[in-house]
């Protein structure tokens, strides 16, 4: 009989789950008091420097220190170059740079790095997107405070997402828990792995400096200072000092005659969602918008939420979309509201996979990216 | 169309107030909240993913979300199918990445990666084997339903299904793990969601 099965499979089930640890919950909680976790976080900041300064003293410079001015080359290594002038006035890399080793993952190196496509800095999470030479987008690292419950006691993942197979896997959190791909972890800081043979690149911002360094090695980039949704300008520069890109983030190119009335937001920012809990595209203009056939998706990424044929937004008024979690409650003034399960189906239910990462762009039917508009500040 | 049903439904079941912060006064200590539900949480991501680390690791990470919006969460009717419906979807959302991840590891290290091991009896992961092998509503509503011994309207509401759609897996879920495992199965008589 089936229901015989299932109450000793239950049963079974019950019995192996008792005997799983059960964490002391008091000893996480302090990690989200202000009174531990500011100290905590201060004892992590010398931590860091001291390591970037035994980087650059050791692994850099077999063993002679290098004394680093802002807007001078950092060493003679290849692999490090700081173009002059590119840092701001008053920023000291070796408080926001520090190297960690990792082992190098000869796999993914298909192929050269192209330069760094995109890179946007929030106060909850940090993603840079790498662009391969063959098409594919890989998230080198993504870090910062949890927001969605994974590794938020101090733990880092690396995580690389191979976005045309859309694959993905992540190491395990330095504090031993299991940090999920796509990014949600602690640590408060940007890493990237880099391919082998990848020109010198240093990425600089007003808020830190993001290096590429040599194959198995990671960068850590510090954001002190970062908002939620701020626009930051960056350079690469080759190991010459050649301007390789430049782009205000998030910077790809806007149809003012269709977008210049139209306003994404990411409205609330709930933890359990990996950050964002539901989109909002505003029509602030005074004619309707037909969005038959757009894309809301993760940049970088070729598919996301497929806004169905037929909707339109009338001026002045706003759709939603959005992963129906418990408890949600709709923004009051939508017209329109759409579940990304309603779309996909069961494969795409959560807005983990509908949005992987929260760098959200706005594409029409014909493809091209209509927001975040150059130069506007990204969500 | 369960998501449509479900935001209705959380505003006035899942949510103390639909229009503003839904804190109630007096809500439950987490520590409470904590200590009564994680076992059952644990159970339910432990049959669900198969992998006794995994499933405890996905226990922690809801009730540590939990743990952050606890003022919010708490003031729902029912913290507790919140943090069920984390699980849930992050169960799936686990065995999705790791069958990718099983297909590309031998790829990318050139081995084959370990089997899991499992503890309960060879029965029991049998018939658990079988349901994660359904579809993912039903796997959920399976679990949902046998393990956390829910009602059909509670299930319902952590899936985002109304308790007819719920009732409508569990009978093909039962179906499918009466062919599957060989063994006669009786329809399940009355409804307990009203």
């Amino acid at each position: 009989m089936l229901d015989e099965r299932l109450r000793q499979a239950v049963y079974e089930a019950h019995r192996v789950a008792g005997t799983f640890n059960t964490p002391g919950i008091e000893q996480r909680r302090s990690w989200t008091s202000p009174r531990r976790l500011v100290p905590a976080l201060a004892a992590a900041a010398v931590v860091m420097v001291i390591g970037l300064g035994w980087w650059i003293g050791v692994a850099r410079t077999d063993g002679e220190p290098v004394a680093i001015d802002p807007g001078a080359v950092i060493s003679d290594d290849p692999y490090v170059v700081q173009a002059p002038g590119a840092l701001p006035p008053g920023f000291a890399l070796p408080q926001s740079v520090v190297e960690v080793p990792l082992q190098p993952i000869d796999e993914f190196l298909l192929t050269d790095a192209g330069y760094i496509r995109s890179f946007i800095v929030n106060a909850d999470e940090i993603v840079a997107i790498g662009q391969i030479s063959d098409g594919a987008h890989r998230v080198f690292w993504v870090t910062g405070t949890a927001a969605d419950g994974t590794a938020d006691d101090g733990g880092r993942a690396t995580c690389i997402i191979d976005t045309v197979g859309h694959s993905g896997s992540c190491g395990t959190g330095m504090d031993g828990g299991t940090a999920l791909p796509f990014g949600r972890a602690a640590g408060g800081g940007l890493m990237g792995m880099v391919p082998e043979s990848t020109s010198v690149v240093l990425l600089t911002t007003p808020h830190g400096s993001f290096s590429q360094v040599p194959r198995g090695g990671v960068a850590f980039l510090v954001v002190p200072e970062a908002s939620f949704g701020e626009t930051i300008e960056w350079q690469a520069f080759d190991a010459a000092g050649g301007v390789l890109d430049a782009q205000t983030s998030p910077g790809d190119a806007a149809d003012e005659s269709t977008t210049d009335h139209l306003q994404l937001d990411i409205t609330d920012r709930q933890p359990a969602w990996g950050g964002i809990d539901f989109l909002v595209l505003r029509n602030t203009g005074s004619e309707p918008v037909d969005l038959s056939g757009w894309q809301i998706r993760s940049r970088g990424f070729r598919t996301g939420f497929l806004v169905p044929d037929g909707t339109t937004i009338d001026a002045g008024r706003s759709i939603a979309v959005y992963e129906a979690t418990p408890g949600m409650v709709c923004p009051d003034d939508t017209a329109l509201a759409f579940f990304s399960c309603n779309v996909f189906g069961d494969h795409r239910a959560t807005t983990d996979l509908l949005f992987p990462i929260p760098i959200i762009e706005v594409v029409d039917r014909d493809g091209s990216v209509v927001l975040p508009q150059r130069g506007e500040p990204g969500p | 169309l369960c998501e449509l049903l479900v935001v209705e439904r959380e505003r006035s079941v899942l949510s103390s107030d639909s229009g503003g912060a839904p804190i109630r006064p007096g809500h439950e200590a987490f520590e409470h909240f904590y200590e009564r539900e994680f076992s059952q949480v644990a159970a339910l991501a432990y049959v669900l993913t198969g992998r006794r680390d995994v499933a405890e690791d996905l226990a922690q990470e809801a009730f540590m979300a939990a743990l952050r919006g606890w003022d919010r969460i708490a003031g729902y009717d029912k913290p507790g199918a919140w943090v069920r419906r984390v699980v849930a979807n992050r169960a799936v959302s686990f065995r999705r990445r790791r069958l990718t991840e099983l297909r590309s590891l031998p790829r990318l290290i050139g081995s084959a990666p370990h089997a899991p091991v499992g503890e309960m009896d060879a029965e029991a992961s049998e018939v658990w084997a079988v349901v994660r092998a359904l579809p993912r509503r039903q796997a959920q509503a399976v679990a949902l339903r046998y393990l956390d011994d829910l009602p059909l309207n509670e299930i319902g509401e952590i899936l985002g299904c109304s308790p007819g759609t719920v009732k409508t897996h569990l009978a093909r879920a039962r179906r499918r793990l009466g062919d599957v495992l060989g063994v006669q199965v009786v329809e399940e008589v009355g409804d307990d969601a009203g």
